[in-house]
């Protein structure tokens, strides 16, 4: 298990990793994780060494009386973690939400066996298939929806998912901080072209990306 | 062998079954009050209203069932006035005001952080 | 004629005499008469064993998957052969491993806790059993079919719909879940009414042992979580069948119904399967630390605040579909807090070990397993009770570690614990444990080394239910590493099957415990006889410090209650629920073939719903109706008796004649069941209404006025006129005009059901409105004629005498049930009226 933690701290990269982080939001939820990690880490070490001492040394944990036992460790320990923690989560939650502040750019995202199409209204109703366009450093909100089955919108390395079901308009707020690639994929099981439906995040330059967007070679680009 | 007896031993009359009852409005009070602000709030988002109002309304359902949860730890303090206990209604009583008074601290630890977050979004 | 107890029983050397006796009485038959057993030994085993062969299909098919996915584009299984491997995988381990495993438990184990010989009522069992085994095969035949579901264990619309699942892949799902499940909701009442009701006189509530609290409210927990997905089931089958509007968008109906309904079942679901197991922890370790349980006040409240607690926090599998944060929070908060009982139970059973002297054997080294393994499913947990952290790792490998860790930690290594721990009372042998501890560590590692890879894997981006995935993502090493420790583990469990067989063959014989165990089950000859106890034990103090070695011998000679036998009869003592003071004899019914006739005839129901022959569906369900009404003509017994003595200068009446015999407990538990599907039924309309797209409906409802309050005039006098019935009966006078006449009510408001729902505007399959209202009024309908079969029997049973003026029980029931479905009808039915002032109110929104 240690070896398997060493391997985990150093094997964090990866173009779908959400502990490589390339926006705020996904920022934000990876320094939760890592606080969630040392927590639950120290925690399971506190479970395990009062194990090994019931067994190992009884005499140290006789001295403490049964109620004590069920008390301190039944409600006072979950009490101390658990309260400073969901209190943590909700503040972080409430920094995520797609608040209509901040001028966010709105692009429509489509899903459907088995592919995505992406609609910019503000750049006049372009729209690309497997391919979603951003400006890197501006809040962002996907409006999703689906024409089909229940998918899911996922840019790990961006932010948090968000279903696309039928009938419903789903809002997520992601914000690119670099330009670059990145990559997307759906995360609700659809049926048997579920593992190839992905798509690709080009970041431009916030300057660039309106001229990008009207451009002819856009890639994705349908012709309408 | 002795004549034919109906009843055992006596002792402290025994609990009545019906009293089993009370191991379920603590809990029941809390699904009660969950299920009240999910759909309060649901309702407020569809229907438009106010932020503060939203809150208000989130904070009057859970005042309303925590005061409920209370009442009932007093309807338990009274129905044992009176009784002899006896080992298992000695039990019985604890584990009841066990439910009340967790169902009453889950109520308020579910729901109080929600007054304090922003509402529909 | 008179009750012949068959010799007087005197304390000294008759324990071999009385032995014969009761073992005549209760033994199954042998070769085709096993078919007809109803005794709680005989089927615990079955379902136990039953249990572990579709553990065994469900490892393989998860090692399947392993296969598939070690290596990056694997050619080995495409999408739509993976799709059914995966399914099955999740759906034969939940529903065809843990419940019925759990059952099997329960029914071995809880009778002789207890301290009573079987059961409330064992022809159910047997029912309950078949049902099982042929809902069970029906699944598994698909698999071998090709045409196994294919759309993950839960099932999502309108993945799983007939737009995109058209073959009968998702029937098969539907139809075969609901029939097992059906029968896992009939046992769950009769461990309800069971374990309230039969237990060794004395056995207050506060001397049950523990694993008596938990049995219970694990099988209250499965009345009331088990509905909401019965419900979801029927509604979605009833969608692909005959083009209901339930989850149609579309058409008014939302796919987030279907999941709300589900996971109202799925979260409860895993306390259910994990509670059972926690109750056989707090057997084990009390007896293997040599010390009583630490709190076990605390540890009541704990899990009563458990089964509550699970109930309202299901929405935390739902996380990413678009509900509000603040509507999250709850259900955030809820499944952190949720915790806080399960530390307390983890902490008594640490002061447990704490203050006793724990001894270092096989069923120790599982719990320590499971210590190390539940606690880190445990916390992970918790981290995806967080909501943002959750947005990430939300349908990931890194829930399946998660859920893995738990099940592994809370179900596998506490089962094989108890397997070893037990295992010596069924078979009366000890293992040999040459194999025992380095299989215990292949399974360990093997796990370990599985599962724990793919939380960082999840963290990675490798969503679930892929079939495969391209190289360069970074999963491979992980993948490779995980599918290895799935064949380390196979091994490991393969060598515990191995080694646990060995014991049944070549293990050493035992004639006492051999743990200085504490609690009833050990009080009798190992292995058990088919009567359980040959006398029935008086409780003094709690019943987990059982003197087991003094108290075997006492039982065996008869010094007990009922220490003989009487007119051939199955005996066994019903008593008050919370002090334990015997109130009833009860007589049980003896081997027959008719559960397993029943089953057979549900079986056939359901296949032929899967055929979509659907008139002959009608037949079966007839024949099915008509088999229990049978059942019923045939229960109790054929006259009064009195007072009898059951020993200890005791008498008490037969349950025939008490006023709340068992079964009336049974229908008053059902009743909850079925109330809790109404429930659903209207928050599912409820929901549709203000959160499904396309409300309001181009067409207005409209319910006729007359009609509807006619059907209600209809119930309100049956449910009268069978009250009415029941006084007569009780006071000598001849009562079946009054049940006559509710039964011509009764069938009155089916005829005006049926004309209401022909009314219905919009037409169920054009709107979900239309398809709720119909479903509302169906089920009305269907309640009203099951009244009629409870009517229909009672006369049949006071025409051949079984039922009378002291044995009412007949007429209580249906009065119950007429009662419970004038009340839903009635509320039904007003629903459906207010549906156009619903529909106006929607006008208001912004």
């Amino acid at each position: 298990m240690v070896a398997a933690s060493a391997a985990m701290l150093g094997g964090c990269a990866g173009p779908l990793s959400t502990l490589d982080p390339a926006g705020p939001a996904a920022s934000s939820i990876a320094t939760l994780w890592w606080v969630l990690l040392t927590g639950a880490a120290l925690l399971f070490l506190l479970v395990m060494v009062l194990f090994g001492i019931t067994l190992l040394r009884p005499q140290w944990a006789r001295k403490v009386s049964p109620a004590r036992w069920i008390v301190l460790g039944g409600l006072v320990l979950p009490a101390i973690v658990l309260t400073p923690l969901v209190v943590f989560a909700l503040v972080t939650g409430e920094r995520l939400l797609p608040r209509p502040a901040g001028n966010p750019l709105r692009i429509e995202a489509e899903a459907r066996q088995w592919h995505w199409t992406f609609t910019y209204p503000a750049g006049g109703g372009v729209a690309t298939e497997g391919v979603l366009h951003l400006p890197a450093g501006r809040p962002i909100d996907i409006v999703v929806t689906s024409l089909d089955v229940i998918h899911a919108f996922w840019i790990p390395r961006l932010a948090g998912k968000i279903d696309a079901i039928p009938g419903h308009a789903n809002r997520l707020r992601i914000e690119a901080d670099r330009p670059g690639t990145y990559e997307g994929l759906c995360n609700e099981f659809c049926g048997k072209g579920h593992s190839g439906m992905r798509f690709d995040v080009i970041v431009h330059p916030q300057t660039d990306y309106d001229a990008a967007l009207a451009a002819p070679d856009l890639a994705g680009r349908i012709a309408r | 062998m002795s004549a034919p007896v109906t009843r055992g031993t006596a002792g402290p009359p025994p609990v009545s079954a019906g009293d089993l009852w009370w191991l379920v409005p603590g809990f029941a009070l809390w699904f009660s009050a969950l299920s009240a602000v999910y759909a309060l709030h649901h309702i407020g988002c569809t229907f438009g209203w106010s932020s503060g109002a939203i809150h208000l309304g989130l904070a009057l359902a859970l005042v309303a069932h925590l005061a409920a949860i209370a009442l009932f730890w007093h309807f338990e303090m009274r129905r044992v006035r009176g009784h002899a206990h006896g080992e298992t209604g000695r039990f019985l009583h604890w584990v009841i005001l066990g439910t009340l008074l967790a169902a009453f601290v889950k109520t308020l630890l579910t729901i109080v952080p929600a007054l304090f977050l922003t509402v529909c979004l | 004629m008179t009750d012949v107890i068959d010799q007087e029983t005197t304390p000294t050397g008759t324990a071999l005499r009385l032995h014969r006796q009761l073992s005549e009485i209760w033994a199954t038959g042998p070769g085709l008469h096993r078919l007809a057993a109803v005794n709680h030994s005989v089927l615990g085993v079955r379902f136990m064993v039953t249990a572990l062969a579709f553990f065994a299909i469900g490892g393989v098919l998860g090692m399947l998957t392993r296969v598939q996915l070690a290596t990056p584009m694997s050619a080995f299984m495409d999408a739509g052969t993976y799709n059914q491997v995966f399914t099955m995988h999740g759906s034969i381990m939940l529903f065809l491993f843990a419940i019925p495993m759990l059952e099997g438990i329960a029914v071995y184990l809880t009778p002789k806790m207890l301290g009573t010989r079987d059961f409330a009522f064992p022809r159910l069992t047997a029912y309950g059993y078949w049902c099982y085994l042929f809902g069970g095969t029906i699944l598994t035949v698909s698999l071998f079919a090709g045409v196994a579901p294919d759309g993950g264990w839960f099932m999502y619309t309108p993945l799983s719909s007939n737009v995109y699942t058209p073959g009968i892949n998702a029937d098969v799902w539907l139809l075969g879940v609901t029939f097992v499940e059906i029968s896992a909701l009939t046992l769950a009442v009769e461990i309800t009414v069971s374990t309230l009701t039969m237990r060794a006189p004395g056995m207050s509530l506060d001397r049950m042992p523990v694993f008596g609290w938990y049995m219970l409210v694990t099988a209250l927990m499965m009345i009331l979580a088990f509905p909401p997905l019965i419900l979801g089931s029927i509604l979605l089958e009833s969608e692909r069948a005959f083009g209901f509007a339930f989850f149609d968008p579309t058409r008014g109906g939302d796919p987030l119904l279907w999941q709300h309904l589900f996971w109202l079942f799925g979260h409860p679901d895993v306390y259910i399967i994990f509670l059972p197991m926690a109750g056989l922890l707090s057997t084990m370790i009390p007896v293997l630390s040599g010390v009583p349980l630490a709190g076990y006040r605390a540890v009541v409240v704990a899990i009563i605040g458990l089964a509550f607690m699970s109930f309202g926090i299901w929405v935390h599998h739902m996380f990413t579909v678009g509900i509000p944060h603040l509507a999250l929070a709850f259900f955030s908060a809820g499944s952190a807090i949720v915790a806080v009982p399960t530390a307390v139970q983890l902490f008594a059973w640490l002061a447990t070990l704490a203050h006793g002297r724990p001894r270092w054997n096989v069923p120790m080294l599982y719990i320590f397993g499971f210590f190390s393994t539940f606690v880190i499913g445990g916390l992970t947990g918790v981290m995806l009770a967080i909501v943002p952290f959750d947005w990430q790792a939300h349908d990931t490998y890194f829930v399946v570690a998660h859920f893995h860790y738990v099940i592994a930690g809370a179900v596998a290594f506490p089962l094989i614990a108890g397997l070893y721990y037990w295992l010596p009372l069924l078979t009366g042998r000890v293992a040999v444990y040459r194999l025992s501890v380095p299989a215990f560590w292949l399974i360990y590692v093997g796990f370990n080394m599985t599962f724990f890879l793919m939380h960082l894997v999840g963290l990675l981006g490798m969503p679930r239910r892929i079939n495969t995935y391209p190289a360069f993502e970074s999963w491979t090493f992980l993948n490779l590493l995980s599918s290895v420790g799935g064949f380390v583990m196979t091994i490991g469990f393969a060598l515990v099957a191995v080694d646990l067989i060995a014991q049944l063959r070549y293990g050493r014989r035992i004639r006492r415990d051999p743990w200085q165990a504490a609690t009833l089950e050990w009080a009798m000859p190992i292995p058990p006889a088919p009567y359980a106890f040959a006398s029935l034990p008086h409780i003094e103090a709690r019943a987990d410090r059982i003197d087991v070695g003094a108290l075997a011998p006492q039982l065996a000679r008869g010094e007990g209650y009922l220490g003989f036998a009487r007119n051939g009869w199955q005996e066994t003592l019903g008593v008050h629920m919370t002090s334990g003071e015997p109130e009833q004899l009860i007589v049980l019914p003896r081997p027959t073939f008719l559960p397993l006739w029943t089953a057979i005839a549900t079986a056939l129901a359901v296949l032929t719903m899967l055929a979509k022959l659907y008139p002959l569906t009608l037949v079966m369900a007839v024949v099915t109706a008509g088999l229990f009404v049978f059942a019923g003509l045939t229960a109790g017994l054929a006259r009064d008796h009195g007072l009898l003595p059951v020993g200890r200068g005791l008498s008490l009446p037969v349950h025939t004649e008490c006023a709340r015999p068992p079964a009336l407990w049974a229908l008053v538990f059902t009743l909850v069941a079925d109330g809790t599907l109404f429930t659903s039924l209207v928050f599912g309309l409820l929901f549709l209404w203000v959160a499904a797209p396309n409300w309001p409906p181009a067409a207005v409802p409209d319910t006729s006025l007359a009609l509807a309050l006619g059907c209600i005039l209809a119930l309100v006098a049956a449910a009268l006129l069978a009250r009415r019935a029941l006084r007569r009966l009780v006071g000598g006078q001849p009562p079946q005009s009054f049940m006559a006449l509710a039964a011509l009510a009764l069938v009155a408001s089916i005829i005006i059901a049926v004309l209401l729902i022909r009314d219905i505007v919009p037409h169920p399959t054009e709107h979900a409105l239309g398809a709720t209202a119909a479903a509302l009024l169906t089920f009305m309908a269907i309640h009203a004629g099951i009244g009629l079969l409870f009517l229909l029997t009672a006369a049949l049973r006071l025409a051949t005498g079984r039922a009378g003026p002291t044995r009412a029980v007949d007429l209580s029931l249906a009065r119950l049930w007429i009662d419970y479905t004038a009340i839903t009808g009635a509320l039904a039915i007003g629903l459906v009226l207010a549906l156009p002032a619903l529909v106006t109110m929607l006008g208001m929104r912004p």
